[in-house]
């Protein structure tokens, strides 16, 4: 990114306290994003970091705080209606259409940009496939009998499809093997590159340092420690917990 | 001979494209919402209904059949609003009882706008033969099967081509992925029941002209028939559904050509068991229907088998208060209203306390079966129907004593339920309530056409009252059938309360709970639901023998639907799984058309009403959930 980042976080969460029933997840959590930033949150189970991603997308009830997105407050919107405003998301588990072709996934990937013309479809789905070779290869193939790797490609082109604002991923690298990681995290860098603003999930510390430029530390819904990329490689609690010693 | 047999396999196709289209109704609700709804036929029914109406006040046919279907398919829409969306979080029986609630609202109210007798329905086209060897073919079946054709053709261009085909597709096969794609789901879930309202609406007009006639209960046999044609074909597929609706057709076309018109329904219902048992992925092996095994099966979240859990599946029950009598309280409540005769009680609240004490006894064998083992039975009536028809017939065709006919339509209805329910062990969910449907309606239909045995709609008359409880006093009187309904209750809470509280109540709730769990646990799952069939149909039975001798006769009308509708409304009124709230539930709703008594007429409309309430804002009932 040549342009230094703007002031206005493109997302940000104050405060946020979210409950699944009786059990609360996320105690008063401040996180932010701002455009062109790769931003990860790191936390062991039950921390809440898919929670936290999960507040961003609406997918979860904030009892407590705001949410903003481009400076507006989003408090309740709807999922869909947060993908409509301009994020895209990678969910967990990869969640492929799996009866449908990978065509068709490409296709639901765009759905909010359904009124676009057809063409210019077209032309981004041959533009997902080029950098997907695996799925150019399957482009007619039902998605449910990819393998996990395939898939969580198929997740990703999709997701690109949407061409997000802010893209939403939740634990890219979780059951795949490492060569798969490896292509992920090469996508990853790549749309960093190219400018998209990106909030990650990772359980794979080191990947997930590997690219981003801030991160957070989510221990029992509390942020613990926050900081760049850098920062957080150096911090000893950090290291400890997540990187290995 | 040859004759007969091609051409009742050429009606029977023809009828079989209704049933397609009937078929692609449920299977896009099932498919997009996850729930079977019982309410496609009363959809079907008012489709067919508005019709009739339009034209008699002068509208032009080609102008009503178009205005029915859209009113049809906003009705379909409000329906998912108001009695599903609501629902979300509820415990998982209630979506597929609420659907039930509509069905039957709608039957009465329709019985009471357009009467309950059949009407003559509009079919112009009937009056054009073609005929096909000696076989013919009417303008009316040229027309069903070219407007289901090109129905069906422009479904599937719709469903794989367009971007609101595609995002109906994507929410049946996952909703949350959906969701993050930017797919407003819950306006997926309404389209897809205005739709199936629109399929619906469009068979009961074709129905309507192939008959020349439509009826306020035509909804739940056609309803069922739909989805047997949608199972047969295995669901979500609509050339499954034409397969399927065909097929049946022509079963049912053959069996009342060659066994006799009123068999028609009872073998289209019975292939909807059949294949429910047998091959329930349906002929063409879809799986989907492995998603209805309880909360959340579809949608990622732990699959249960609990009728009780929230559809959000792990989050579990609300917080209730549970409020459960003592057996001696329940005892000593039911000795007090034996007081009744010696107060003075007038013959007409004898006759009142029997049939609520009757009832009592039915809601508790219900809520064994339903509310703690978890097993959905909307055809609990079938129960009760064959303990009265075995203690009736004991006496006059066996010359059985009365006394021993009372133990007798207890084992009968008891052994009944065991072997004809055994085979849906297997089934759970929103299935399971399918196929005690189907049983029920069977039962029912049984009773009125094999008249040889049953005297049909005549009923059997002249049954004899046992006189056993105390020697020297008269019992046949009313008072003594009064005490005797009474005994029977307290047999029958003792029962029902010492199983509910032993081991065995509490592996029944944990099956219910998750039926694969207690497998792994070690539970012998079959034999104990077989347990809680014959003890619930024993139940079930003396209620049945005890309705019989109250009568002094007993007829297929009091064994319909309706019955085990009631039942339902009542246990879920008082509470699943709580006896308490059986009693309590059961009392109340047989007093209710009896307090009300200038409001007769309307008591479905108040049963499906309660029920409907009941599950929107008090899904735990009166006396909380067990």
């Amino acid at each position: 990114m040549a342009e230094a980042p703007k002031s206005a976080p493109l997302v940000s969460l104050t405060d946020i306290d979210v409950f699944y029933g009786p059990v609360q997840a996320l105690f008063g959590v401040n996180v932010s994003v701002m455009p062109g930033e790769t931003v990860v949150v790191l936390g062991g189970n039950a921390s809440g970091k898919s929670t936290t991603v999960k507040t961003v997308l609406g997918l979860v009830k904030v009892a407590r705080g705001d949410v903003t997105f481009e400076g507006q407050r989003v408090n309740g919107t709807p999922a869909y209606q947060m993908i409509a405003r301009g994020l895209g998301s990678i969910p967990e588990g990869r969640r492929m259409f799996s009866e449908m072709t990978v065509l068709d996934n490409l296709k639901l990937g765009a759905y909010v940009r359904r009124g676009e013309p057809k063409a210019e479809m077209d032309a981004q789905i041959e533009e997902a496939l080029a950098m997907f070779p695996r799925l150019a290869e399957r482009r007619n193939q039902i998605s449910g009998t990819m393998s996990g790797g395939e898939q969580q490609m198929l997740a990703m082109a999709r997701a690109w499809m949407r061409k997000p604002k802010l893209l939403c991923i939740d634990e890219p690298s979780m059951g795949l093997s490492p060569l798969f990681v490896d292509q992920v995290y090469d996508i990853l860098a790549k749309w960093k590159a190219l400018g998209l603003t990106i909030l990650m999930v990772e359980q794979n510390a080191n990947m997930a340092l590997s690219i981003a430029d801030r991160g957070y530390v989510l221990k029992q819904g509390h942020v613990s420690v926050t900081g760049t990329a850098a920062e957080l490689r150096d911090n000893d609690d950090v290291r400890r917990a997540y990187l290995g010693g | 001979m040859l004759e007969l047999f091609l051409s009742q396999i050429l009606n029977g196709v023809v009828i079989g494209f209704v049933y397609a289209l009937i078929a692609l109704g449920f299977s896009l609700v099932f498919g997009v919402a996850n729930i079977i709804n019982f309410a496609q036929g009363a959809l079907l029914m008012l489709g067919a209904f508005l019709t009739f109406t339009m034209v008699r006040l002068g509208a032009p046919i080609a102008v009503a059949i178009p205005l029915a279907i859209a009113i049809t398919t906003a009705t379909g829409m409000l329906i998912e609003r108001l009695a599903l969306r609501p629902l979300q979080n509820a415990p998982y029986i209630a979506p597929l009882l609420s659907t039930l609630a509509i069905a039957i609202i709608f039957d009465a109210a329709a019985e009471m706008i357009w009467t309950a007798e059949i009407q003559s329905f509009p079919s112009p086209l009937s009056k054009y033969v073609v005929f096909v060897g000696s076989a013919y073919l009417t303008g009316v079946d040229f027309l069903i099967i070219a407007v289901s054709l090109s129905v069906m053709a422009g479904l599937m261009l719709f469903l794989s081509r367009s971007w609101m085909g595609k995002a109906l597709r994507a929410t049946a096969q996952d909703p949350e992925a959906a969701t993050q794609m930017g797919i407003n789901v819950p306006l997926m879930r309404q389209f897809s029941f205005g739709l199936a309202g629109a399929l619906g609406a469009l068979a009961g007009v074709l129905i309507g002209m192939y008959y020349m006639s439509v009826f306020p209960q035509m909804g739940i046999p056609y309803g069922l028939k739909g989805f047997a044609a949608a199972l047969l074909g295995g669901l979500s597929s609509i050339p499954g559904a034409i397969v399927g609706g065909i097929l049946l057709g022509i079963f049912e076309s053959l069996a009342s050509g060659y066994v006799g018109e009123g068999w028609r329904d009872v073998i289209a219902f019975s292939v909807l068991l059949l294949v429910l048992i047998v091959r329930p992925h349906g002929l063409f092996g879809n799986k989907s229907l492995d998603a209805l095994g309880g909360a959340s099966g579809a949608t990622g979240g732990i699959p249960t088998t609990s009728v009780v859990a929230s559809m959000a599946g792990a989050t579990g029950r609300t917080k209730q208060r549970l409020i459960e009598a003592p057996l001696l309280v329940l005892l000593g409540v039911i000795a007090l209203f034996a007081l009744l005769p010696a107060l003075g009680g007038s013959n007409y609240l004898l006759q009142v306390g029997t049939q609520a004490a009757i009832y009592a006894v039915l809601a508790v064998s219900l809520t064994l079966l339903t509310g703690s083992a978890g097993i959905i039975s909307i055809g609990h009536a079938a129960f009760f129907g064959v303990g009265a028809y075995a203690a009736a017939l004991a006496g006059r065709n066996w010359g059985i004593p009365a006394e021993a006919a009372f133990l007798l339509a207890g084992v009968a209805a008891a052994v009944f339920a065991a072997v004809l329910y055994w085979p849906t062990i297997r089934l759970s969910g929103h299935t399971v309530g399918l196929a005690t449907l189907a049983i029920g309606q069977i039962v029912y239909l049984v009773c009125l056409n094999w008249v040889d045995v049953t005297r049909g709609p005549m009923g059997i008359p002249g049954v004899q009252r046992p006189s056993l409880l105390l020697g020297g006093i008269d019992m046949k009187s009313l008072a003594a059938q009064y005490w005797q309904a009474l005994v029977v209750l307290a047999i029958a809470v003792t029962i029902a309360f010492a199983m509910l509280n032993s081991p065995i109540g509490r592996t029944w709730r944990a099956i219910r709970e998750d039926r694969l769990a207690a497998r792994a646990s070690g539970v012998p799952v079959s034999r104990y639901l077989t347990l809680v069939f014959l003890v619930s149909g024993f139940l079930a039975g003396l209620a049945g023998a005890q309705f019989a001798f109250l009568q002094n006769f007993v007829s297929p009308e009091s064994f319909m639907i309706d019955t085990s509708i009631v039942l339902i409304s009542m246990i879920v009124l008082g509470g699943l799984g709580n006896i308490t709230g059986a009693l309590v539930g059961g009392v109340l709703l047989a007093l209710l058309p009896e307090v009300l008594r200038e409001f007769a007429q309307y008591r479905m409309l108040a049963y499906g009403a309660i029920l409907l309430l009941l599950l929107r804002f008090r899904p735990q009932g009166l006396a909380g959930t067990r």
